[in-house]
């Protein structure tokens, strides 16, 4: 095999960076260069020329091994048990493993905690890990259920916890009990459900406020998902004097009906006091004192009040522009049949 | 037949990211970077699908996806955001929706809830009949969850794809062996030096280096009351921001600067030593207070009647540092053979060998490379003692979130949709 003498380009790369070209580093001369077929062996100069380049730089960044063969040098090896995730760092500079291997050195480095700790994946902002329920917050949703027996929505308002969320926890502690009672549990599943328990992140929802994983676990539960069925084309081809009622739109849609909605418990049990101090108008408060408790709550949004109220089908609203009504003294209208 | 996978599934070259909890795998992520090559769209396009194909529904054909696929991209939205017309709101990633199907799937399921390393590790559990769902047992991977339903796995499983590897009993007598060879060295070396190797197990490292007595000794030598005063004046309000010095913060530094100026003298409070002292050792343990020996030691120094001793030191750094042993010259004597055996005192039995019947490493510890993958789902509900789950609902995306999980970023998912919305059409 041919030798020579020659200045060749040594990979100076300890830990490649994300960006950074394989091909970096410095030129110096080398002796015993082999040029020819066998010069895919000059390309490794920290490893015997055994492994390819990206595969030579990807061992440098698992780093050393261990005597049980664990890569503990690396900061992603080993599990964390102190609820805070050990994702790749949200940072806007490209960074090497040598950076993040000094950052985690820091004791303080895990106390940082920003919205960025719960996000795994830099690439993407909008992946963001939920929260398990803590220890605290799991046995108060279920004392909750016991005694007083509380409805799903007054928990789920209570604690800020979806009530979808809620109901599966009921349903899986009634499964961990059962478990438990019929010693299923060996010592190793106890283990990992611990260590399971200790690496995610964890929340105390409405219960306290403390952290930043609290306020970040708290669900939103105000959200409209339009059902699948409103997704689709809804043309529907009827008669021309088909009546198409409420009862009609609710089977078409495969929701429940409005009226049914309405006399859930979500609307019985929501807080009957409310305060009528921005009110001026003291004959308008008498009427909506009779109105409330009895439909929906009232809200006061901006300088208006609203509220429901009992109407009939077909008496809601004017039709205007009716055969009846286009002539010039129709113009002005009162409607005098709500006698708000 | 189970697909294939069409590319190598930890390749270094192409640097796809997969559905793997694989150490190459977290290698790829770590790598990866935002790029637009300056290409065609028709190349975009097809870039984008292939990244995105490779993480979301990989062991899946593609007309099986295109099965599932559905054109309608749906977020969803609050009461309050109806209203906030802001231009300050977050943007929705709906693109983001369009693998949302794949996340029904059960094997999927399995991989999010963390019961298997992988969607095909999760397949291989279902189709061995080790997967329930609502109680019955389900053998196709492709099984659509609905809302509520309930699936669990057998715990050895579970146990098996989160745990270490077992190893073989060549390769745990070899470990066992370098574990003996370290721990006779270190027992050695305590017979000769105890006192320096009992600073070196109980003293840790800190962020400036190894424990030098000597840096520490004059640190402390160094804090006379001079020192402590000039600290003190030197604290200036303009380089702290208001939202760390609270109004009494700023109370007490001004206290402070007057009494100085008018005592030449500094007050020598338990607050304020324990606030110093947290500047001078660098203490980790925010929230509790130094002991009561540590403040009155301290405040002897400032007084000036204490010339502190080498020794001393010692036990100062020892007191701050909270460590619960005091020094014994026979500290080591729980490690020797007379005392407990030849056996390794941290292992009952051969190495991840404790009980050969069960198939993962005992006693059961987490496998290596875990935690970047430790993602908790909206919308699953886990319970990890009993390996059951609930499928709460289909993932849906919200104002600056989206409840599917994927490491890519928004762009190639946009550009994916479409490439399938073309094909659809």
């Amino acid at each position: 095999m041919p030798f020579s003498t020659r200045n060749i380009l040594v990979s100076t790369a300890r830990g490649l960076s994300p960006g950074q070209s394989s091909t970096s580093g410095s030129y110096t001369q080398v002796r015993g260069v082999r040029i020819g077929p066998g010069s895919y062996l000059n390309r490794d100069y920290g490893l015997v020329g055994r492994h390819t380049l990206p595969r030579s730089h990807m061992i440098q960044w698992f780093g050393e091994k261990g005597l049980n063969g664990d890569f503990y040098k690396n900061p992603y090896c080993y599990a964390p048990s102190d609820h805070i995730p050990n994702y790749i760092p949200h940072t806007s500079s490209k960074i090497s493993r040598d950076d993040i291997v000094k950052k985690m050195a820091d004791p303080n480095y895990r106390k940082n905690v920003n919205e960025n700790t719960y996000k795994p994946f830099p690439l993407n902002p909008y992946t963001k890990t939920s929260f398990l329920l803590s220890e605290e917050l799991r046995e108060a949703i279920l004392q909750s259920c016991r005694d007083p027996k509380m409805s799903l929505w007054q928990i789920s308002a209570r604690y800020g916890i979806r009530k979808e969320r809620v109901a599966a926890t009921v349903k899986l502690a009634k499964i961990e009990n059962q478990w438990e009672n019929e010693g299923k549990i060996t010592p190793d599943l106890a283990r990992y459900a611990h260590r399971m328990y200790m690496m995610m992140p964890i929340t105390n929802g409405r219960l306290s406020q403390n952290t930043l994983a609290d306020k970040l676990g708290e669900e939103p539960l105000e959200e409209i998902v339009p059902p699948k069925t409103a997704q689709r084309n809804n043309i529907q081809i009827m008669h021309e004097t088909a009546k198409f009622s409420p009862e009609d739109a609710a089977s078409f849609f495969h929701a429940p009906e409005a009226a049914e909605l309405m006399d859930r418990q979500l609307y019985s049990d929501m807080p009957k006091a409310v305060s009528f101090q921005g009110v001026k108008d003291k004959e308008l408060v008498k009427k909506i004192k009779q109105w409330k408790g009895r439909y929906t709550d009232v809200v006061f949004k901006g300088n208006n009040i609203w509220t429901a109220i009992p109407a009939k089908v077909g008496k809601v609203g004017y039709r205007y522009g009716a055969s009846r009504d286009h002539r010039k003294k129709h113009r002005k209208h009162k409607d005098e049949r709500l006698n708000i | 037949m189970p697909k294939k996978p069409s590319s190598p599934l930890r390749s270094l070259a192409r640097g796809l990211v997969r559905a793997s909890w694989h150490k190459q795998n977290l290698y790829n992520i770590f790598k990866k970077e935002a790029y637009r090559r300056s290409a065609s769209l028709y190349q975009q396009k097809w870039e984008s699908k292939r990244e995105t194909r490779a993480y979301h529904g990989e062991h899946m054909t593609e007309n099986n996806w295109l099965g599932i696929f559905q054109k309608n991209l749906v977020g969803a939205e609050t009461l309050h955001d109806k209203d906030d017309k802001s231009s300050e709101r977050e943007p929705l990633p709906v693109g983001l929706q369009l693998y949302a199907p794949v996340e029904r799937r059960l094997d999927m399921a399995m991989f999010r809830a963390m019961f298997a390393g992988s969607p095909r590790q999760a397949r291989e559990f279902i189709s061995s009949g080790k997967v329930k769902v609502n109680g019955s047992k389900v053998k196709h991977g492709f099984y659509p969850l609905r809302p509520g339903d309930v699936f669990s796995v057998e715990p050895e499983c579970v146990l098996t794809a989160v745990g270490r590897e077992k190893p073989s009993d060549g390769l745990s007598k070899d470990i066992d062996a370098k574990q003996l060879e370290a721990f006779n060295k270190f027992k050695e070396s305590c017979r000769e030096d105890p006192r320096n190797m009992f600073e070196q197990k109980f003293m840790p490292t800190s962020v400036d280096g190894p424990y030098d007595p000597d840096r520490l000794y004059k640190k402390v030598r160094a804090m006379t009351v001079e020192n402590l005063t000039n600290k003190i004046q030197g604290l200036s309000l303009d380089g702290v921001s208001a939202d760390e010095l609270t109004a009494r913060g700023k109370e007490e530094v001004e206290q402070y600067r007057n009494e100085f100026q008018a005592n030449g003298n500094v007050a020598a409070d338990d607050k304020s030593i324990s606030q110093l002292a947290t500047q001078f050792f660098r203490l980790d343990n925010s929230g509790s207070n130094p002991s009561p020996e540590a403040v009155e030691l301290l405040k002897k120094i400032v007084e000036r009647r204490v010339d502190i001793q080498q020794a001393e030191l010692q036990d100062l750094v020892r007191l701050f540092r909270g460590a619960a042993t005091v020094y014994d010259a026979r500290w080591y004597y729980a490690y020797l053979e007379e005392y407990c055996g030849s056996a390794l005192p941290w292992q009952d039995g051969a190495y991840g060998l404790q009980d050969i019947s069960k198939p993962y490493f005992t006693p059961w510890t987490p496998r290596t490379f875990l935690a970047p993958f430790a993602i908790v789902p909206w919308h699953l509900e886990i319970s990890y003692k009993t390996c059951h789950a609930v499928y709460l609902r289909d993932p849906i995306t919200r104002r600056g979130h989206s409840e599917v999980i994927s490491p890519l970023p928004l762009y190639m998912h946009e550009n994916a949709y479409l490439f399938y919305v073309r094909d659809r059409q």
